[in-house]
């Protein structure tokens, strides 16, 4: 995936510019007298001179495949740096710059190759030589016009096919969507039918109760009840229904309610944006909320009692207090003598007025 | 009768005290759901615009000590997901893709993870190897092996150097803020080429590979950002 864009990443850097190549080789000897120095299996015939600065690398244990074994890579840890400082008998000698470990034989070296220019031929061609030249030439600019060409007209059948497989795709994805509608309507029927049968029988299998309202002279409203179904009916045309304007932040539309994976039926309460799951209630502000609502409630039932103890104690306490108090004697006292019984002289004995 | 009075009257600022502390204690109800209710964190899931959207800044002082284990930044566990947001520049494409791990197998000692696009990973001392389809090597790493700082391999006619950049890293994309992220710097070149590419990864600590861009930057949109994230399981 990540290499496949690599690779075209790759591909357009090597199209767009000329790339230097590298050349590797291998480590044959490790010298060490002072400066540690090694010798290297390729010289001039590969590209190696005075100067060139390769690089040692040790491979470690390849990068195999977990399931298949397949190898597929191999770690190549860093040894060092070292440049080139002579060629003997075709091998070149370079001494170590920069060391990460010590060099050992058999370590690779990468490097780029570096060829000394050629010497020019100043020998002049033939002139059959030229024309032979000139010809080829020719015919090389005539293969690559017709490889343009070439590439150019093989491009149309390739797009003319992608268009068709398009084209096909599109049109079994349409048909696909014809049969899963048709497939939906079937079973919409189907279920409007189970719908009417249950609703049929639950009402005659129950003792159905029936209330008719006379809404006016031309529309009654007739409610059939049957268990736990309601069934309402317009018996005449001419009740209006109009819908009532609901205000939109507290509003539950039909459209809210979704049918969850679980199948159970759940009802997103939009703008109201309260989540009464677990997380609500393990909120500590919420419970801390509910505890001082609690409590509050609590209180203001105390206050109630007390202050209605209050009352019915204070009554008690006032009819107590008169009931024992000595003046309310002496005017009882007065009271009964003077005013409530008399003495009924005509029939000789007290009676009550 | 004065005592009476005065009991009375104590009784009644004990009631009328009583009932300011509930209506004290239901205004601080109140108060406190409305708090609770604005301060509810929805994690949702921003729209998802067709763009790389990746800021990265690289911190002086980091907030806290960044691990090191290749463990905290690339959690390998069933059920994990991550969703991308790549973009092709040669193409000229912008894809939404999403990774997860299906599968474990134990097999020589050690764990494999299988991910639901054919990619196999396990984990290997400091290191994560991520094997694709095509048997690309890609190695996930979080401290750089001394002495070089840098592990330098080669896969499918690639020369991969993987360094560690820096450490601290702050990302921001789309909308979210990723912190002591770890920056992976890849050079790569064809094995007999010398023309070196490079990109940079960032990888967040009990997150995974969150961004991924050209390197050096060259003011170029990312070209693979992490969209969500998560752990699915049964």
């Amino acid at each position: 995936m990540l290499y496949t864009y690599f690779a075209v990443l790759c591909a357009v850097l090597c199209a767009v510019s000329a790339v230097a190549e590298t050349a590797t080789t291998r480590v044959v000897a490790v010298m060490s007298d002072g400066v540690t120095s090694v010798q290297l299996e390729a010289g001039t015939a590969q590209g190696l001179q005075p100067g060139v600065s390769v690089e040692i690398l040790r491979e470690g244990e390849h990068i195999v495949h977990p399931l298949s074994g397949a190898v597929l890579g191999v770690p190549q840890e860093p040894v060092g740096t070292a440049e080139v400082r002579r060629i003997d008998n075709g091998r070149a000698v370079a001494v170590m710059t920069k060391t990460y470990s010590t060099p050992r034989i058999g370590d690779m070296v990468e490097f780029e190759p570096m060829y000394p220019p050629s010497e020019e031929k100043s020998e002049e061609s033939p002139a059959a030589v030229a024309q032979v030249i000139e010809r080829v030439r020719g015919l090389e600019k005539d293969i690559e016009s017709y490889q343009k060409t070439q590439k150019t007209i093989s491009a149309y059948p390739v797009f003319a096919q992608q268009v068709w497989d398009e084209m096909g795709a599109i049109k079994s994805y349409l048909v696909t969507i014809d049969e899963r509608l048709i497939a939906l309507e079937a079973q919409q029927g189907e279920d409007r039918q189970h719908l009417a049968q249950a609703l049929r029988e639950e009402r005659g299998g129950q003792d159905a109760r029936e209330v008719t309202i006379r809404y006016d002279e031309d529309t009654d409203v007739r409610l059939q009840i049957a268990g736990k179904t309601l069934v309402i009916s317009v018996e005449n045309d001419s009740l209006h229904l109009e819908e009532i304007a609901v205000d939109t932040a507290t509003a539950v539309s039909l459209d809210d309610v979704q049918e969850n994976a679980a199948g159970d039926w759940a009802i997103d309460y939009g703008s109201l944006d309260l989540d009464f799951d677990g997380e609500f209630l393990e909120s500590p502000w919420v419970l801390g909320g509910i505890f001082v609502f609690i409590f509050g409630l609590t209180g203001i039932a105390i206050y109630i009692i007390k202050r209605r103890y209050d009352d019915v104690m204070g009554d008690l306490d006032d009819y107590d207090q008169d009931f024992s108090d000595e003046d309310f004697d002496e005017d009882f006292d007065d009271e009964f003598e003077d005013d409530e019984f008399e003495d009924d002289e005509s029939d000789g004995r007290y009676g009550a007025r | 009768m004065a005592s009476l009075t005065r009991r009375k009257t104590r009784s009644q600022w004990i009631g009328r005290l009583a009932g300011l502390l509930g209506c004290v204690c239901l205004l601080a109800a109140g108060a406190g759901l409305w708090f609770t209710s604005q301060r509810d964190p929805h994690i949702e899931r921003q729209p998802v615009v067709m763009e790389a959207d990746l800021r990265v800044h690289t911190v002086s002082a980091p907030a806290r000590q960044a691990p090191n284990t290749v463990e905290a930044y690339y959690p390998l566990e069933v059920g994990r997901y991550w969703i991308y947001l790549r973009h092709d520049a040669v193409r000229g494409t912008t894809t939404e893709v999403e990774r997860r791990i299906v599968r474990r197998e134990r097999r020589d000692e050690r764990d494999i993870y299988f991910f639901d696009d054919g990619t196999v990973a396990y984990r290997e001392g400091e290191k994560v190897f991520e094997i694709d389809p095509e048997g690309g090597v890609n190695v996930v790493l979080a401290d750089a092996p001394p002495p070089s700082d840098s592990y330098v391999y080669r896969s499918q006619g690639l020369h991969i150097e993987k360094e560690i950049g820096s450490r601290d890293t702050v990302l921001e994309a789309h909308s979210r803020r990723y912190e002591n992220c770890i920056q992976v710097v890849t050079h790569f070149r064809r094995a007999e080429a010398s023309e070196v590419m490079s990109y940079a990864s960032y990888y967040s600590p009990g997150i995974g590979l969150v961004g991924r861009e050209i390197w050096p930057r060259s003011g170029r949109e990312p070209t693979e950002v992490l969209l969500a994230f998560g752990t699915r399981k049964l």
